[in-house]
């Protein structure tokens, strides 16, 4: 009975701590935050409490509000980059609002990036103990990209092949099934179920903000998809009170240069555009947009038609908790391209395939709870609905499936000192999948997660988290996983720090790789109900170096892998099969320099990726990895209206590949080294019109990626961006 | 310091013009042509007889003098073509191949195609009790019954049509 009666009151504590307001007595701060330089507001600035989670970015008035600010003397740090940081302390009495108002100076010294993936909250880039690349909505922007996957590639170890994405070797290719990269949009997650791969098109690009590449195992806080690597897709949120705006695309593709080659005799076109409204009332704010692309494609059914909806809703409640919900739609219907019909017609489909084509439906409703509870406290609710489905017309494959996760998550911070965060969260999911090529089937995934970090002198900074998982499908026996993490930052000066790592992860193995068993064109799959999850351990030691001038990121990576699972070609039958096949080592090394020319408006960034890719068990390279990779931008500014870049990648030849490998007999070969040129050229005008102009592989390279696959030929896009 | 900040610039994009003077894959060597499936004289539909199951072309090495059996013939193929599409009556094919002197001819084949489609050359010729030649490679006019088959360095071969004839009889 006495142990009822703590255990309940326990429960009861636990329950005030997790729901009842801080009945403490708070005040309010607003303000306004301004270039000294000509009193310009600064919109985006981040204006955070010292010492607690409170804080707030100004709108586009340069505006801000903090509720629930404890009474007593508070110290508010203003960050802006491109602006010297600046702080003010105050004195907030209980019920009162108080003014204060910021003036910050351009900056001398660039200011530390923020990143939100690294531990689930948001820190200093160069704070993270795992390396973790940004792409800035800039970045994006200038280089006009029809989906996301277009500019990933531009990021160090980073390549998608054929739209599998892998981060430092960490994937082959797959048809894009079971991807090792956790996607996330906002912090959702957007991988199907049944297949586990990345619907590039359900991502638009022309609302992401920024894009933060995790190249780690991320399991040990994101769970099993994030073996790899986590891409976390970060949107804008609605910050003006009224605004409009309408984009315009269109792309033209070159003619192959060998006219025997061409498919067709007409123009090969690409076609976008988008219709966006996005309002406030008062803490109330919405966004409504449509939008279509359609492309002929640069090859024989390489066509798509999309059609694009989307909704977002913000709402700042009192005290500190705002919701978010956010609604995306695509329907898809899209020419399928398996192989070429042979070297000397590399950008025709074979002939019984011409009329081939996969229409797809992509939903994502996305609703976010968060809740500043105190200066030492918040607390998340995510939940997620996830619905694909495709329904393949093919002369070989008639199949269909649909799949659909439901899934929610609890994330609890708490800051229980000046620099000592702890973040823990329930993760759970429910997934359905009925399909006519991989069957009826049904998952749960449990998980619970506990994250730790200290900075326990001024030099050192400790990392440890853990990640339990419980993943069970149909009625199989449930595999259950715990991966923990390791991380250690040395700060030896403010812009100089040294990074090490360790972290464990896993992968379950989708409803796809289990259970397939279809035809398309000459390749048939069939089902292994026995797969077994695939295990990783991966370290990695780096260094992070940021001046005015110069950003130098350099890390040695290695991660360890058991029982990969890998699509195998079984000689008995000529069926491929996803088996657990290899024990595999990939270790390598990789390094980034940014820097601005001084004097002239240039900035330039160098990255170079190399990687070994070991399979231990059969002592030999892992297929469709390229050893090395190298990427190279310029980009000018001038007037502050006009921006001009140029792009090259290289990637080195694959080592190996597996369907068509080399013929020594007749010469048949078709890897090469890949080397890529794209250019941009960007015009604003009175910042209420933007016109774009970029190229894709400038001069024309062929190569293939996925044997039999040409990559595409040069495209030149040009796009119009309205706002009013 | 600005000039060559602006000299270092054009420098670097110089090199990355040079490291994109090579095109990628080349055209390759080889040869194209027709196979040509025969039709009813009458309705003019595509003959396929039951007992195959789809075609490919298929290429050997030349030898002097010519192989003495379909067996030894096997054991010296070079490859094979990506299989045959069974409703076309006339299909376009080609094979990439090295410089040197060849043999062609199409085989049906009783298993599905795609049970073969990945077997390594050695394997094929291991059951040849799964191919039945039905058409050798042979030039116009020509009253020998198989051709040889030129492939010149960084051309195209082309022109090497097949007429398909179930009731072929090899010439050994």
């Amino acid at each position: 009975m006495r142990n009822y009666s703590q255990q309940h009151r326990q429960m009861l504590l636990f329950f005030l701590w997790i729901s009842v307001p801080i009945l403490a007595q708070t005040g309010r701060i607003v303000g306004r935050i301004s270039s000294a330089v000509n009193n310009e507001p600064l919109p985006g600035t981040n204006v955070i409490i010292r010492g607690s989670l409170l804080g707030a970015a100004t709108d586009l008035g340069g505006e801000y509000y903090i509720d629930g600010v404890p009474a007593g003397a508070v110290t508010l740090n203003a960050l802006n980059i491109g602006f010297q940081p600046k702080r003010k302390t105050i004195i907030v009495s209980p019920g009162e609002t108080v003014q204060l108002d910021f003036q910050l100076q351009p900056k001398v010294h660039k200011s530390p990036e923020i990143v939100v993936t690294g531990a689930r909250r948001a820190s200093r880039k160069m704070d993270s103990p795992v390396t973790i690349a940004t792409i800035s909505e800039d970045q994006i922007r200038l280089r006009n990209p029809v989906t996301i996957a277009d500019v990933l590639p531009y990021e160090s170890g980073v390549q998608i092949i054929d739209g599998q994405l892998n981060i430092r070797g960490s994937s082959g290719y797959a048809r894009g099934a079971g991807s090792r990269v956790q996607i996330l949009v906002d912090g959702f997650p957007a991988i199907a179920f049944d297949n586990g791969a990345i619907y590039w098109d359900a991502i638009p690009a022309q609302d992401v903000e920024r894009i933060e590449i995790l190249k780690g195992p991320g399991s040990a806080l994101y769970g099993s998809s994030a073996m790899g690597g986590v891409v976390n897709i970060i949107t804008r949120q609605i910050t003006s009170n009224r605004k409009s705006d309408v984009t315009l695309g269109g792309g033209i593709y070159a003619k192959p240069g060998d006219e025997r080659q061409a498919w067709t005799d007409r123009s090969m076109l690409q076609e976008d555009w988008r219709v966006q409204h996005e309002q406030r009332f008062g803490r109330l704010g919405f966004t409504l947009g449509i939008g279509q692309s359609n492309s002929s494609g640069y090859r024989q059914n390489g066509w798509y038609r999309r059609t694009l909806l989307n909704a977002r809703l913000e709402y700042a409640l009192p005290d500190n908790r705002s919701l978010m919900s956010r609604i995306l739609y695509i329907h898809d219907i899209h020419g399928s391209f398996t192989q070429w019909r042979s070297p000397i017609q590399p950008f025709h489909t074979p002939p019984n395939t011409v009329d081939d084509q996969v229409m797809t439906n992509k939903l994502q409703w996305s609703t976010l709870y968060n809740r500043i509870v105190s200066a030492r406290h918040s607390r998340q609710l995510r939940l997620n609905v996830f619905r694909t489905s495709f329904d393949n017309d093919m002369a070989s494959n008639t199949g269909a499936a649909m799949s659909q996760t439901l899934s929610g998550e609890v994330q609890l911070d708490y800051r229980p000192g000046e620099s000592h965060y702890l973040t823990a969260g329930l993760d759970a999911s429910i997934n359905q999948v009925q399909a006519d090529i991989w069957g009826d089937h049904r998952g749960t995934d449990l998980a619970l997660f506990l994250q730790d970090e200290m900075n326990v002198s001024a030099l050192i900074g400790l990392t440890g988290g853990l990640r339990w998982d419980i993943h069970r499908i149909d009625d199989a026996s449930i595999q259950s996983k715990v991966n923990p993490k390791f991380g250690l930052i040395l700060k030896l000066r403010e812009q100089l720090t040294l990074r090490g790592s360790l972290g464990w992860a896993f992968r379950a193995p989708v409803a796809a790789e289990m259970f397939i068993e279809t035809q398309q064109y000459l390749f048939r799959v069939k089902p292994n109900p026995d797969l077994q999850s695939e295990t990783s351990i991966a370290g990695e030691v780096g260094i992070y170096w940021q001046t005015y001038f110069l950003t130098l990121d350099a890390a040695f990576f290695s991660s360890h892998y058991e029982q990969l699972i890998e699509p195998v070609l079984d000689p008995d039958d000529q069926r491929i099969q996803f088996r657990n096949i290899t024990e595999a080592v990939i270790q390598g090394a990789e390094i980034t320099v940014d820097w601005k020319w001084p004097l002239i408006p240039a900035s330039s960034r160098v990255s170079y990726t190399y990687i070994d890719p070991r399979d231990l068990t059969a002592d030999d390279v892992l297929a469709y990895r390229h050893p090395h990779s190298l990427v190279i931008s310029e980009q000018l500014i001038f007037f502050d209206w006009l921006s001009l870049g140029i792009d090259y990648r290289y990637l080195s030849k694959m080592e190996r590949v597996q369907l068509f490998p080399e013929n020594s007999r007749t010469g048949a070969d078709q890897r090469v080294p890949i080397h890529l040129v794209g250019g941009f050229c960007n015009i604003s005008l009175q910042k209420s019109l933007t016109l774009n102009l970029s190229v894709e592989n400038l001069f024309q390279y062929r190569y293939v990626m996925v044997e039999r696959n040409m990559g595409p030929v040069r495209l030149v896009k040009l796009r119009m961006n309205y706002v009013f | 310091m600005e000039k060559f900040n602006k000299s270092l610039i054009i420098l670097l994009l110089l090199v990355l013009i040079c490291f994109t003077c090579e095109k990628g894959l080349e055209p390759v060597e080889g040869i194209q042509g027709t196979v040509i499936f025969p039709v009813d004289s009458i309705s003019g539909a595509l003959i396929w007889p039951d007992s195959l199951r789809g075609a490919f072309v298929i290429i050997a090495e030349f030898q002097y003098p010519l192989y003495d059996s379909i067996d030894s013939l096997f054991a010296h193929l070079v490859t094979y073509s990506d299989p045959l599409d069974t409703l076309e009556k006339e299909q376009d094919y080609f094979i990439q191949l090295k410089p040197g002197y060849y043999l062609g001819g199409v085989v049906g084949v009783t298993r599905t195609v795609a049970d073969l489609l990945f077997l390594p050359l050695d394997s094929l010729a291991a059951h040849p009790e799964y191919f039945k030649p039905i058409g050798l490679y042979a030039p116009p006019g020509s009253d020998f019954p198989m051709g040889t088959i030129r492939v010149s360095e960084d051309k195209l071969t082309e022109d090497i049509d097949i007429t398909v004839d179930y009731d072929l009889e090899l010439p050994f």
